[in-house]
């Protein structure tokens, strides 16, 4: 059963009804199938550098290790951001309602990359005063996070060209403006011109 | 940092340089005596003492129970907890062994998720810094309907090497901020392929967006493998469809 999101605009509150919408689902997918010599299925497994101990999957765990090399148990460990500060740690984005109060520009949008895109539905008919708002074009912002914890994630409310309300969850990209002085270091090497094709109205996604 | 050959839309092309931009770490952790910790990988346990080297050993699960209350057959006292680095990834067969020849086949699922096809496998060969460059196809598309109709899963931004190239992605930077829109940018012949970055890896339709300030710009490459689309607004896959375009046996 899909999970709800609750958001409050304006005076009202609306749930919607989250489905997960990913390439496969709109395209399909590919798998690759790896066979020995004998025509077996092989699988993957990890190999250490001695070149001779093979680990399966879920042989491996990560630690925290202090300077000196000492073990870090998880729980004495506090979560900072960047600069140093104290993160609070934040509940999951199903326990309480949404207040959307922050509204980005395409510009803020693309300085995102998408990770996750989900289909939403009003529950219980439509949407109201922010099916008009998010018709009118706005797209809101606001920290999601799945299970609750230290981390969240910038997430974007919006309507599709095709009239849907998503939900689409990113990570965050630094984009930096550049002068003459801050090149690249590497060595170029010019190729010839191709002349160009009109491209058709519509692009494939299903050739990728 | 990765070269792609790029032109502008006067059918000038150069090579340049594209950066990953993506925020890696927004969270750290801290000791308790306010150091920050480092993160190893250590090593859990090996085949040789997974479930199957334990069933082969001790037989049924009430004999594998026995043998791990009584002892501690599953651990290697010597090894495991040793920090693990140059892992390596290797295919092993049925019998947990190595395997040194293998042939690869790639299956395709209809989004149902049944098989349409099954077939060797041929990786696409990268196409971003091949002879032919990028090409600008003369597709614009509004940065406001762009957001709306494409998932942009990744991003890179373009940086010019030298005071040639400043000027050449300065110029497409300002040409593409004037028209607040993003240009479609394609590999290959006429610029009809998909972007591939490297061999096997997933192809991308390519889209640039310029801005601006004073002299200084910023030049985006943002990749999209998908629609902003439910799958009923979708057509039913055909087995040819998911397929890699620089597969030869499709069309």
């Amino acid at each position: 059963m899909p999970r709800s999101l609750r958001f409050v605009y304006g005076d009202a509150e609306t749930p919607f009804a989250m489905v997960k919408v990913d390439r496969g689902k709109l395209y399909g997918s590919r798998s690759i199938e790896t066979l020995d010599a004998e025509g077996q299925r092989c699988s993957l497994a990890t190999l250490a550098s001695d070149g001779r101990t093979l680990i399966p999957n879920g042989g491996t765990a990560m630690a925290h290790l202090s300077p000196a090399g000492e073990w870090l148990e998880n729980d004495t460990l506090a979560a900072v951001d960047g600069e140093g500060h104290p993160l609070a740690k934040q509940p999951s984005s199903f326990e309480q309602p949404i207040l959307l109060e922050e509204t980005v520009d395409e510009d803020h949008l693309l300085e995102h990359s998408i990770r996750l895109t989900y289909a939403l539905e009003p529950e219980g008919g439509p949407s109201g005063e922010l099916g008009a708002a998010l018709a009118a074009g706005t797209i809101f912002t606001f920290p999601f996070s799945w299970r609750g914890g230290f981390d969240t994630d910038p997430a974007f409310l919006l309507q599709s060209e095709e009239g849907g309300a998503w939900l689409l969850i990113g990570d965050p990209n630094t984009i930096r403006l550049v002068g003459l002085e801050q090149a690249a270091a590497c060595g170029p090497e010019e190729q010839e011109e191709e002349p160009e094709a009109e491209m058709g109205a519509d692009l494939d996604f299903t050739m990728l | 940092m990765p070269e792609i050959n790029l032109s502008d839309s006067r059918k000038r092309d150069a090579v340049v340089k594209a950066v990953a931009t993506r925020v890696r770490e927004r969270l750290r952790w801290v000791g308790p005596d306010g150091e920050f910790p480092s993160t190893h990988r250590l090593l859990k346990s090996t085949v040789d003492h997974d479930l199957d080297a334990l069933q082969e050993r001790f037989g049924e699960p009430a004999a594998i129970a026995e043998a791990l209350v009584s002892g501690d057959p599953e651990v290697d006292m010597e090894r495991f907890g040793q920090s693990l680095w140059f892992l390596s990834r290797v295919f092993i067969n049925p019998e947990e062994k190595p395997v040194y020849q293998v042939q690869q086949n790639e299956l395709v699922f209809s989004p149902s998720g049944q098989v349409l096809a099954r077939r060797p496998l041929v990786r696409a060969e990268a196409n971003t810094n091949a002879a032919l460059p990028l090409l600008w196809t003369g597709r614009m598309v509004a940065k406001r309907e762009a957001v709306r109709r494409y998932v942009f899963s990744d991003l890179l931004q373009i940086l010019h090497i030298n005071g040639l190239t400043y000027d050449f992605l300065f110029g497409m930077a300002s040409e593409l901020a004037a028209s607040a829109s993003l240009m479609l940018v394609g590999a290959g012949k006429g610029g009809r392929d998909p972007l591939v970055f490297r061999r096997g890896s997933v192809p991308y339709r390519g889209f640039l967006e310029g801005r601006v300030q004073g002299d200084r710009y910023a030049l985006l490459l943002h990749l999209s493998n998908a629609e902003l689309k439910r799958p009923d607004a979708v057509a039913p896959a055909t087995p040819a469809d998911p397929a890699s375009p620089a597969d030869p046996a499709t069309p």
